[in-house]
């Protein structure tokens, strides 16, 4: 098991490399870079000033030379320093990525909490009115998109009502129930665009899973419905929904970003985003290679998962 | 004379025709991936596909004055009566849909979505079955009434140690507590001759052969000492001689309240079995003395072996194969297309079977005093259609021995001498 670990965690170092590869060069691609926005900001022109800039900053290398320092720099834990702010990028990272790790994590217990007793209920009464509002509310929430949905929640409620949900942050540990008025909105967004996909994937395997032999000798056991459903289906039919919900890790980051910016949350994606708009690359390549760090670990819990949900993957 | 254990009176229990389905085959439900139903069979009467408006009274009384085929459904088991006394064994013997299994899953409730009871009793220890709630029957479902199934590949759950699964009906039904239930897994799967049980109690069952996992049903079955334990084709997916250890293992647990049985016999070990093999499941009409008489034999190493509290534990055995069940029935019911149209004592039937459908199957079997190179006989022809049946005799069309009035009326299952009954005009 630990050789295990240890090879997958190796595996991960060529796809980290790569991604950040990718992520160096698309945004030197980009039209407009860092030197003319400092200079527009500043109001000064001049080549001088510009050449002066740029080997100040370490632009004036080639690319590739640019990509080797950065890249053997990060190798040793330091990611550089903001082109703007001039601090630690790993500083800026520590600050921001707890906070969107905890909406992230609301957004799962949010979407888990509706995707798994919806999901399991619609598969038990297949057709049922349930079953159909289900179904039907999983459509709308895959069809709105979160950062429109964000919006609406963000104006509706306080032409209505005079009231909007709340958007100063405070950080958890100092107040938690402040801060948890505050996340709880983004999340539960973020959450139900999540379970909408989720929930069809419960209902689905668990009505494959319902169907099967076993589960008739459950009964036979004289189970009740519920016991047979939690003890016997559950654990059979969440292999596939386990997959899903690695897949769409990237999606709920995604999510995050927006949603960050409407509830001004400042997490990661708030970072990026900023760091987008002021072609502040090395912030953008530190923000990617968490990124890119946290889909691949969360990849590889759902591989570790497996083992626990099926025997048979744990004793090949 | 007592009550019997189980007495079912004209069970009736019809299915949807599948649309299209030319032939309309009624195939196990569960295994049928076009069967688009799913709800549990937490009540007995659920809505089905193709039931007309009609109010369900309608329903019914159409239904019993017309065969199969009317409103979209038809019968899969049609007015079929059948007890067993406590301590007894029936063998259920017919081919593949002619209604076994679906009798078998209707006296536990567990019959799934589109079949449905449209009439009839199950009487059990003096309770109806098809007048009990969910509670109702789940406290009498693995307690009272255990159930073994034909695939032990797949009817065990694969996420949950063989210990679980085997200390679920105790803890269920007995109350008793994670150790106590622990404590008497091992007894059980010992007792079906799992070697180093207490060792493989925390084995998954992909872990075990077909087999042994078979044997960790029958373990599961029996746990809580039931009255009366089904077992559906519980050796069809088993190699042959595993089958023989496999029908010996029930006789031996479910013990057997008959003469036979009660007699002293051999001093056996408790998980005696006969060497694989010996006991060929393939009975041949002229070798069925041998065979019976070591069936008895190992109901003496049964009786020997089993608790005092399991003995009297009476069998329904569901076989399509009237070989399998030789050894161990005291009597077979014989079922054609959802009726039981001949039912006697074991040697009686094997001896002497009076309806030709019967007389059929047993010259079907390989026999090990033909010359060799004979060709088996068949029965010609094909099952029939439940939804199209012929409104007499619905073997009429295969049966050489039919009448004119085989085609034009449906022969009653009558009484014919001890303890036999035969639905056919010729004994009319």
């Amino acid at each position: 098991m630990q050789a295990f670990i240890v090879r997958r965690l190796l595996a991960l170092a060529p796809t980290l490399i790569f991604a950040s590869l990718i992520v160096f060069v698309s945004m030197r691609l980009i039209p407009g870079d860092v030197i003319d926005l400092m200079l527009a900001q500043n109001d000064v022109s001049g080549g001088q000033d510009r050449a002066a800039i740029e080997a100040a900053l370490g632009l004036d290398q080639p690319l590739y030379a640019q990509y080797f320092r950065w890249l053997g720099a990060a190798l040793q834990g330091d990611l550089g320093r903001s082109l703007w702010r001039n601090t630690p990028v790993v500083e800026q990272l520590a600050e921001t990525l707890p906070i969107t790790f905890e909406l992230g994590l609301l957004a799962l217990v949010v979407a888990l909490s509706v995707a798994l007793p919806v999901g399991v209920h619609s598969a038990m009464r297949q057709d049922s009115l349930g079953d159909y509002a289900a179904r039907s509310f999983s459509l709308l929430m895959l069809a709105m998109p979160s950062f429109w949905l964000g919006t609406l929640v963000m104006v509706f409620p306080s032409v209505w009502w005079r009231w909007s949900p709340p958007l100063e942050y405070t950080p958890f540990f100092e107040h938690p129930l402040r801060n948890l008025a505050h996340m709880i909105v983004p999340a539960a967004l973020l959450g139900l665009s999540l379970s909408a996909v989720t929930m069809r994937m419960v209902r689905t395997t668990m009505l494959e899973v319902l169907r099967q032999d076993y589960i008739r000798t459950a009964r036979a056991k004289g189970l009740s419905e519920t016991l047979v459903v939690v003890r016997h289906a559950l654990r059979n039919g969440l292999i596939p929904v386990v997959t899903l919900i690695g897949l769409q890790a990237p999606l709920l980051i995604g999510g995050a970003v927006i949603l960050e910016q409407i509830f001004v949350v400042p997490g990661m994606g708030l970072l990026l985003l900023e760091a987008v708009f002021q072609r502040d690359y090395p912030v953008i390549s530190g923000v990617f290679l968490v990124v890119g760090v946290g889909v691949l670990l969360i990849n590889f819990l759902v591989d570790l998962s497996y083992g626990w949900l099926d025997p048979k993957v744990r004793h090949q | 004379m007592d009550a019997p254990l189980l007495r079912i009176t004209d069970l009736t229990v019809t299915f949807p025709v599948e649309e299209g389905g030319a032939g309309a085959v009624w195939t196990r439900p569960g295994t049928d991936a076009t069967t688009d139903a799913v709800p549990p069979p937490r009540t007995r009467k659920t809505k089905g596909a193709g039931q007309s408006p009609k109010n369900g009274a309608a329903q019914r009384g159409s239904l019993l004055n017309f065969r199969g085929g009317q409103n979209g459904r038809f019968r899969a088991v049609d007015a079929l009566s059948l007890h067993i006394d406590a301590g007894e064994a029936l063998a259920l013997v017919g081919e593949s849909g002619s209604g076994k299994s679906v009798t078998a899953l209707s006296i536990l409730g567990l019959l799934d979505a589109p079949g449905r009871i449209e009439g009839g009793s199950i009487r059990f220890a003096g309770q109806e079955l098809t007048a009990l709630n969910g509670a109702g029957l789940r406290a009498i479902r693995g307690n009272r009434i255990a159930m073994i199934f034909q695939e032990p590949m797949t009817s065990l759950n694969p996420a949950l140690t063989i210990g679980a699964q085997v200390a679920e009906p105790l803890r269920l039904h007995r109350r008793l507590s994670r150790r106590e239930a622990r404590g008497e897994a091992v007894r059980l799967l010992t007792k079906v001759a799992i070697p180093d049980a207490a060792a493989r109690l925390d084995d998954y069952p992909h872990q075990f052969s077909g087999g042994m996992r078979q044997r960790v049903m029958v373990a599961m079955a029996v746990a809580c000492n039931p009255a009366l334990v089904i077992a559906d084709e519980p050796t069809t997916a088993l190699d042959v001689t595993v089958q023989a250890q496999i029908l010996a293992l029930l006789k031996n647990l479910t013990g057997r309240a008959g003469v036979e049985g009660r007699e002293s016999g051999e001093a056996a070990g408790e998980t005696a079995l006969p060497a694989g093999g010996r006991g060929s499941p393939v009975a041949s009409p002229r070798s069925e003395e041998p065979l019976l008489r070591q069936g008895a034999q190992r109901r003496q190493a049964g009786s020997k072996g089993a608790d005092s509290g399991q003995e009297g534990a009476a069998l329904l055995l569901i076989s399509h194969d009237l070989g399998v069940v030789a050894g161990c029935a005291d009597r077979v019911a014989v079922m054609y297309a959802g009726r039981i149209v001949e039912t006697a004592p074991a040697a009686t039937l094997y001896a002497a079977p009076r309806h030709p459908y019967s007389q059929g199957l047993l010259r079907s079997l390989p026999r090990q005093d033909a010359p060799s190179g004979t060709r088996l006989q068949a029965i010609a022809g094909q099952p029939p259609d439940l939804a199209a049946l012929p409104p007499g005799c619905a073997f009429a069309p295969r049966c050489p021995q039919a009448q004119a009035i085989c085609v034009q009326q449906r022969p009653k299952l009558l009484p014919v001498g001890d303890r036999s009954a035969v639905a056919c005009h010729l004994y009319g």
